[in-house]
């Protein structure tokens, strides 16, 4: 229980927060989680950390627009993970794949319009690199279980 | 039974990742506007000009992150002048001479539920 737990603050709540903190911090604030903000308070503590720290010139466009899409489908892969007890089977493989599948279907939906954003490539490929990277860790990890695709 | 456990928590932990998905949704429509403010310290007191051509509703004027000033209204093209003594931190100590001010924000309310800001600081 307690390897679970390091397991998750490890590969699931760090990459979050740090993914949570991109946006927060260098991301354009008519993102909707800038309403929510503004609905629990926190909008101007928010606008003057921006200010101060000013962190958009100190990081390279990729981390800020790229990084974001491996980050959560690894740390959504990972959990998966976890909540299937580490066995990658016929069982769990299908719903590890969830989270690259969503990623990629959602930058066909931009590529489409059907959805709000702009299509990127390099998302695309990151989506697939975060599950990978995700279905990776759960493997190195796996001690008690042998890897054992369908 | 625990397969199904196991199957809600799936389900339940990639409806919680698409809730945080749709939270960076861009809807397009900032709901805090930069303001074209300007601010200069005499020494004494801090000069205050709104360069918009809107009013600074509720303006809260924040020194050094502490010292605050609450309930100002800055109207469109209005210059104000603001004594230090009137900034105070959240215990109630007043903002002296004996401080250097090298912060100085502005958070106001525009209506139609946006804020304006305004970020200066000072060497």
């Amino acid at each position: 229980m307690k390897r679970t737990i390091v397991h998750i603050i490890l590969f699931v709540l760090t990459p979050i927060i740090f993914g949570g903190l991109i946006y927060l911090l260098t991301r354009p604030d008519s993102l909707l989680m800038f309403d929510w903000l503004k609905k629990i308070g926190l909008a101007e503590n928010i606008a003057i950390i921006r200010s101060e720290l000013r962190i958009n010139d100190l990081l390279q466009n990729w981390v800020i627009y790229n990084s974001p899409a491996w980050i959560w489908t690894f740390s959504l892969t990972v959990l998966l993970g976890i909540i299937w007890n580490y066995k990658i089977n016929k069982d769990s493989l299908t719903i590890l794949l969830i989270p690259s599948f969503l990623g990629v279907l959602s930058e066909i939906f931009q590529k489409t319009e059907f959805i709000n954003g702009t299509f990127d490539f390099i998302d695309l490929f990151l989506y697939l690199i975060g599950g990978i990277s995700g279905l990776l860790i759960i493997k190195s990890i796996n001690y008690k279980h042998k890897f054992n695709v369908i | 039974m625990k397969k199904r456990i196991t199957y809600l928590l799936s389900v339940l932990a990639i409806g919680l990742f698409i809730f945080l998905a749709y939270g960076s949704d861009d809807d397009g429509e900032s709901s805090t506007v930069d303001l074209n403010a300007s601010v200069s310290f005499s020494g004494t007191q801090f000069v205050i000009t709104n360069n918009d051509t809107f009013d600074y509703n509720n303006a809260k004027l924040e020194v050094n992150g502490d010292y605050v000033l609450k309930g100002y209204n800055l109207k469109a093209g209005e210059t104000y002048t603001v004594g230090i003594m009137q900034f105070a931190d959240s215990d109630g100590n007043r903002f002296t001479l004996m401080k250097k001010p090298q912060k100085f924000s502005i958070w106001c309310d525009l209506g139609n539920d946006k804020n304006g800001f305004y970020y200066a600081t000072w060497k």
